[in-house]
């Protein structure tokens, strides 16, 4: 029997310590000679603060449609083959609230690509698209669009008595998503949109489209 | 089990002072020798990494810490895109993917996308299918698909390990529209089933779109994708036929095409053909 004087609490824990140390590291030198893998495991920290979607090139709202060719109204109504409706440029529109919530709509650039029209007003600050609609069912195919929208705010509601998909800004995935009104009108496809106004106004805006 | 050292016990560990000196010192001692073996252990440990043929450090952590690794590199998200300008319309789209090499990938500084889309008129709704790197819990490159309707982005769907992508490698994706229900299938490689679908969208034609993405400036934008088609009914395809630029938001990446087979390639070769903006 080996005659060594008592170990104290800490030096007792040091030696502890110590044991652990060593244990540790060998098991780290052994881990990192047999690893032969580059992936890393899934550190669901990383997962949940992670931006991992393909995200679209930001639209320029001045100039919403790749491979656009600026025209005059009337010509893009000739090309396209329908009278382009417009919204109440020039007067003041409201949709209530204190403090007032209106907007004085000023017309720019008209463009076109493929069978698409972009009417956009305020410098970008408002996009209006118009096309004929694909669907037939204005109503079953803004539930379908509903129903695809897993993140986002997105509700059914009118336009002139019709329905229309209403979704609020910046509440998708990339929470970057622009404010967003769609609405049939005698079938023609129209999507209200803009990066800077809420829901109501756009839905008051798209209240003046009556073709 | 041993119990692991606290940070106090760390520090009163260090604050030995008024202690007796023979106690003192072999504390002292014993405390020097762990973290020398410590430091030992770490370096060695390093040493067997390399030595095991991994070459590096342990893989990063697959957060969107963009621009993070030198001055010269930003957190910057770019296209560069292509599609068929012979006209629209399309129900489906295909190309032999090219995915870039293990050195490249490994390198990467956060993800990468090289994907295929058909995107509707508007342009606000859009179907996606095609592989990522560095992306969420996936380090090497995975097939994954994706969706935005009405402008809103939606989340990525990742196909993972069960489909695994060798580097420097082409890889068959195909998006393909059947019955205008509004459902497009992903179909990877030959397989007679698709890996995929999306959910049911108001559109069932439209654009048909190469993609080449990243969000850092020091990760490459390089691809090629070879054997574009484009489906323009039932079951019929046809190649690009007429390659055009749909977007590139970069300075110093190109968009090139060759016609004779249908291919698009992107890389740092100045070209006026592809030409810059758009995005």
């Amino acid at each position: 029997m080996l005659n060594r004087p008592p170990m104290t609490g800490l030096s007792y824990r040091v030696s502890a310590g110590y044991r652990v140390v060593s244990a540790l590291c060998l098991t780290a030198v052994a881990l990192a000679a047999c690893s032969t893998t580059q992936s890393v495991k899934p550190d669901r920290d990383a997962v949940r603060n992670t931006k991992t979607f393909s995200g679209e090139p930001p639209v320029n709202w001045s100039q919403p449609l790749r491979n656009a060719h600026r025209v005059t109204l009337a010509v893009a109504g000739k090309a396209l083959g329908f009278v382009i409706p417009m919204p109440a440029a020039g007067s003041l529109i409201r949709a209530g609230g204190v403090p007032p919530n209106q907007i004085r709509l000023t017309a720019g650039p008209v463009w076109v690509s493929g069978p698409e029209v972009a009417l956009t007003f305020n410098r970008g600050g408002v996009t209006i698209l118009v096309g004929h609609a694909t669907y037939t069912n204005p109503g079953r195919t803004f539930r379908t669009e509903l129903a695809a929208i897993k993140v986002g705010r997105a509700v059914i509601r009118s336009v002139n008595d019709e329905p229309a998909l209403i979704i609020q800004p910046r509440t998708d995935y990339a929470k970057s998503n622009p404010a967003f009104v769609e609405f049939d009108l005698h079938g023609l496809d129209i999507q209200v949109i803009s990066t800077r106004l809420g829901t109501s106004l756009l839905r008051a805006i798209a209240e003046t489209i009556k073709g | 089990m041993m119990k692991l050292r606290s940070p106090n016990e760390t520090t009163r560990l260090k604050d030995v002072s008024g202690r007796p000196g023979h106690r003192r010192r072999g504390l002292l001692s014993a405390a020097a020798t762990m973290l020398a073996t410590a430091a030992c252990c770490l370096g060695t440990a390093g040493l067997a990494a390399a030595a095991s043929g991994t070459g590096h450090p342990a893989a990063p952590r697959h957060v969107a810490t963009l621009g993070r690794a030198s001055a010269s590199c930003g957190g910057t998200h770019q296209n560069v895109m292509a599609y068929d300008n012979s006209g629209s319309g399309y129900f489906g789209n295909f190309a032999q993917v090219y995915v870039n090499t293990s050195s490249t990938i490994d390198s990467l500084h956060t993800f990468i996308f090289r994907s295929l889309f058909v995107y509707n008129y508007a342009q606000t709704s859009n179907v996606e299918f095609g592989w990522t790197a560095h992306n969420s819990v996936y380090s090497n490159a995975v097939p994954y698909s994706e969706y935005m309707v009405a402008s809103t982005t939606q989340p990525p769907n990742f196909f993972g390990s069960q489909y695994p992508l060798n580097n420097g490698t082409h890889y068959r994706f195909r998006i393909e529209n059947v019955g205008n229900i509004g459902i497009f299938r992903y179909y990877f490689e030959g397989q007679n089933t698709p890996i995929g679908y999306s959910p049911t969208m108001s559109f069932n034609s439209g654009y048909a779109v190469t993609n080449s993405e990243h969000y850092n400036t020091c990760d490459t934008l390089y691809t090629d994708m070879t054997g574009l088609q484009d489906m323009i009914s039932n079951d019929t395809w046809f190649s690009y036929s007429k390659i055009a630029r749909w977007c590139n938001s970069t300075t110093d990446w190109y968009l090139h095409d060759d016609t004779s087979s249908s291919d698009i390639y992107v890389n740092q070769t100045p070209d006026n053909w592809g030409g810059l903006g758009g995005c």
